[in-house]
């Protein structure tokens, strides 16, 4: 009974839909350069585990943004669209797409956003992301 | 998808340790219990950021070791279904590749890499080439999560790269 329940729980998990399951509908997601700066800073008793270690690699070769102010920036900017959940968010921060059509074959749930409202939020993060230092 | 998450864990102290610094004891035993473990529910524990609280030690009967509940705050990453991630690629075969994303090792078979990529088996190091993209190792990949299986201490996932701006990134 037990095992089905959980069986049950894991098929209802599909980021298409948003629906993350129990435990993470409601966590707060992180952009992975947001990973990147909270790794560094706690870097000098970093634990040598290949998890650590692996993650560490990945977010520094794919963090968009190079400085935390400029992730909190793309955070606020994304904010002022109050429909985006945490998780289409990170995803906007995290994938960088560059028009509308490409944001939502990324990430389906933003179809309920129109794609000249979508198109704004876009440019204004690529723009951001050119003009970082 | 990274997440930042209040998690708990129980820690059973001995009573050796009872005493002044029995709460950074803790603190300690409980990162080097947690950080770099995967479970199904919560994916992989990547970092400890905060401990919240320890917890008021119960102290069992019969054995007299101490039982803390522990709250803490952690970064955890759990891949989903239909989620979309970028990767590098690691080992190439003729069944498909697979690919890294951070902790996660993400299986793109043969048949989710699209019409246009052909296994070369000649090259060094081995590839999946189209007419003008190679997958080679070290490859930076855009995937799409198709399905997950979840272990006691492992997540394996299962990738696609064969839909509409996805594949090979710069």
């Amino acid at each position: 009974m037990a095992s089905r329940s959980r069986r049950n729980q894991q098929e209802e998990e599909d980021a298409d839909a948003l629906k993350l399951g129990y435990e993470f509908n409601n966590a707060g997601c992180l952009l992975i350069s947001e990973v990147k700066y909270l790794l560094e800073v706690r870097h000098t008793a970093a634990p040598d585990t290949p998890v650590f270690n692996k993650t560490l690699d990945y977010v520094r070769t794919f963090a968009k943004f190079n400085t935390s102010d400029t992730a909190s920036a793309v955070r606020e900017a994304l904010k002022r669209e109050p429909a985006l959940t945490q998780f289409e968010t990170a995803q906007i921060a995290n994938l960088c797409p560059v028009d509308a059509e490409e944001a939502k074959n990324l990430i389906p749930s933003l179809v309920k956003l129109e794609d000249d409202r979508l198109q704004v939020l876009l440019d204004e993060v690529q723009a951001m992301r050119k003009f970082q230092n | 998808m990274f997440f930042i998450k209040e998690l708990t864990h129980t820690i059973l102290l001995h009573p050796s340790y009872f005493g002044p610094r029995m709460v950074e004891y803790l603190e300690t035993k409980l990162a080097s219990d947690v950080e770099g473990t995967c479970s199904g529910k919560f994916g992989y524990i990547i970092s400890v950021l905060a401990v919240i609280d320890v917890g008021k030690g119960m102290v069992l009967s019969g054995t007299g070791q101490a039982e803390f509940i522990a709250r803490y705050r952690a970064i955890v990453f759990k891949p989903f279904k239909g989620e979309v991630l970028d990767g590098v690629v690691g080992e190439v075969n003729k069944m498909g590749f697979f690919a890294e994303v951070g902790p996660l090792n993400v299986f793109v078979s043969s048949h989710l890499i699209g019409p246009d990529f052909k296994f070369d088996p000649n090259s060094n190091p081995p590839s999946w080439a189209s007419d003008d993209q190679v997958i080679e190792k070290n490859t930076h990949v855009r995937l799409k999560i198709v399905g997950t299986r979840v272990d006691a201490t492992e997540i394996f996932a299962i990738g696609t790269i064969k839909e509409d701006h996805l594949g090979v990134i710069d």
